[in-house]
């Protein structure tokens, strides 16, 4: 009996615990202090990040921002699984985020986490990222059309850049709508 | 002018090409073009793309790369079919040169990891990894390991160097070692396998299986680890096949249910031609272990030919023999 009330006592501290650590985890500060790296290499001008919640989870990266000005909007941040397209590599899902201009432009690409075996020297390659730089969300953006596949892996490099455009196409409409709205 | 306008106007000067703008004077307004950017623009686009998602959509390239995998596994499943020496070797040439250092896709533990998770990769843009795994599936289930004795390129490239180096050089295990060791690699399977699921570590793979050098892609410790690897090779053929390789042994124990196996006579009952010359220690006596055998043929060659295989030299010599008798 005894035994059973501390099992039971265990679960009833443990579950809230679980559930506190990974709550916090995806709220705003914690979300950004997790991705900073990241989010300082795709919006290298941004000196102040926020974590925006909803439909689309997102990073927005300002510029100047002082005391309760949040300052001028360098760009958003957002993972491509976040957006709802996911890649899966030969391994496991490969996550990447996009940094974007507020005028729909590709600032960089980062791999956030890839686990491929075979395909990796591909999708964490700078010369595979680095295409993605100063492009616009209307380009074609297809491998073998505007973007090179690295030889040889093309199925994480062909999966990798649909997610890429989708997400950034996604991201950059639901950023027009919201400033059309905010318009007076 | 508001802050949106100005990025709106941003937005506009960017898609007519005057490049990354970040921030336009407000006087350049939304209408300065001849299309507006509407939200109706985009939702096409983003309806474009899902129309895209379907597999009529394959570029030249992926379309390529289906092609250059049925070819593959193509070309070795005639090469097996055939029971030729001579296409065998232009099928490992293939899988070392194609699915080696071309692709590097070979299968691996992590494919079983993910399909273990049930994460299976989008079909739209595997195609060719849904070809490659379907066809080991499906041959090991109707022949066995034919995967193993010709389309995995590691296996290719230590059968190959088998070739080329002098056989004076090799060791051969004796069968009761042999035996023991053949059960290392299931070891080395559920090791992986646990260590896998307690861990969530993919990585794993990088120190348990060879593959990745055809990457040319490796650590310090890694391609120590691959040149000790490839030396023992020399001495002992196919080391890595018949007693390290996880992927092998997952294969192994399906071929458990090989449904097409290879043919015995009565006579191999007590012949021991075909258990000398299997180099990969699959026969004993009268039995073959399906979970050794990579269908190389070797053994089945000597079945049909009447000058060697015991069988049909009975046969030969028993008319004879009765016509002696008679006379």
């Amino acid at each position: 009996m005894r035994r059973f009330t501390a099992a039971i006592a265990i679960i009833a501290i443990s579950i809230p615990t679980v559930l506190l650590t990974y709550g916090r985890s995806q709220v705003g500060g914690a979300r950004v202090e997790q991705y900073l790296e990241h989010l300082r290499t795709v919006l290298p001008e941004a000196d102040h990040f926020v974590s925006k919640d909803g439909e689309y989870p997102h990073f927005r990266g300002y510029t100047r921002s002082t005391g309760d000005d949040v300052g001028t909007l360098v760009g958003l941040a957002y993972l491509n699984s976040d957006v709802g397209h996911v890649i899966t590599g030969y391994a496991s899902e490969i996550v990447v985020m996009v940094g974007l201009r507020p005028v729909g432009t590709i600032t960089a690409v980062t791999v956030v986490t890839h686990n491929e075996p075979y395909g990796y020297r591909s999708i964490d390659l700078a010369r595979f990222r680095d295409q993605f730089t100063n492009r616009r969300y209307r380009e074609r953006l297809r491998v073998g059309d505007d973007v090179d596949g690295i030889s040889g892996a093309t199925i994480t490099v062909s999966a990798a850049t649909s997610a890429i455009r989708r997400s950034t196409r996604r991201m950059f409409r639901e950023f027009v709508k919201e400033q059309i709205e905010a318009q007076p | 002018m508001t802050v949106a306008g100005t990025i709106l106007a941003c937005a506009m000067a960017s898609y007519l090409g005057t490049g990354p703008v970040l921030v336009e004077p407000p006087s350049q307004a939304v209408e300065t073009g001849q299309s507006t950017l509407s939200l109706e623009d985009l939702d096409a686009l983003l309806e474009e793309d899902e129309a895209e998602e379907s597999v009529a959509s394959l570029n030249s390239s992926e379309v390529a790369d289906i092609i250059g995998i049925v070819v593959v596994l193509g070309f070795a499943f005639f090469s097996f079919a055939r029971k030729s020496v001579a296409l065998k070797y232009i099928s490992f040439a293939l899988s070392i040169a194609y699915l080696g250092f071309y692709k590097s896709n070979l299968v691996s533990i992590v494919n079983i990891f993910a399909i273990l998770q049930g994460n299976l990769p989008g079909f739209r843009y595997s195609i060719p990894w849904y070809l490659l795994i379907g066809f080991t599936v499906v041959s090991t289930v109707l022949w066995g390991r034919l995967y193993c004795g010709r389309i995995c390129a590691f296996g290719a490239l230590t059968q190959a160097l088998d070739r080329i180096l002098p056989s004076r050089l090799r060791i051969d295990p004796p069968a009761w070692l042999d035996r023991r060791l053949a059960y290392l690699k299931y070891g080395i399977l559920g090791g992986v396998l646990v260590y896998f699921l307690s861990t969530g570590d993919f990585l794993i793979y990088r120190y348990v299986e060879p593959f990745w050098m055809f990457t040319l892609n490796g650590n310090a410790v890694m391609w120590t680890l691959v040149t000790i690897l490839l030396i023992a090779t020399v001495f002992v053929r196919n080391l890595y096949c018949r007693y390290l390789c996880s992927v092998g042994a997952a294969l192994g124990l399906i071929s458990n249910f090989t449904v097409f196996r290879i043919k015995r006579w009565g006579e191999c009952q007590t012949c021991k031609i075909c258990e000398k010359a299997c180099e990969w220690g699959a026969i004993d006596g009268p039995k073959i272990s399906v979970a050794e055998c990579v269908r190389c043929d070797d053994c089945e060659r000597i079945y049909h030919d009447e000058k060697k295989c015991v069988h049909w030299i009975v046969l030969r010599k028993k008319p004879r023999a009765q016509t002696a008798a008679s006379s």
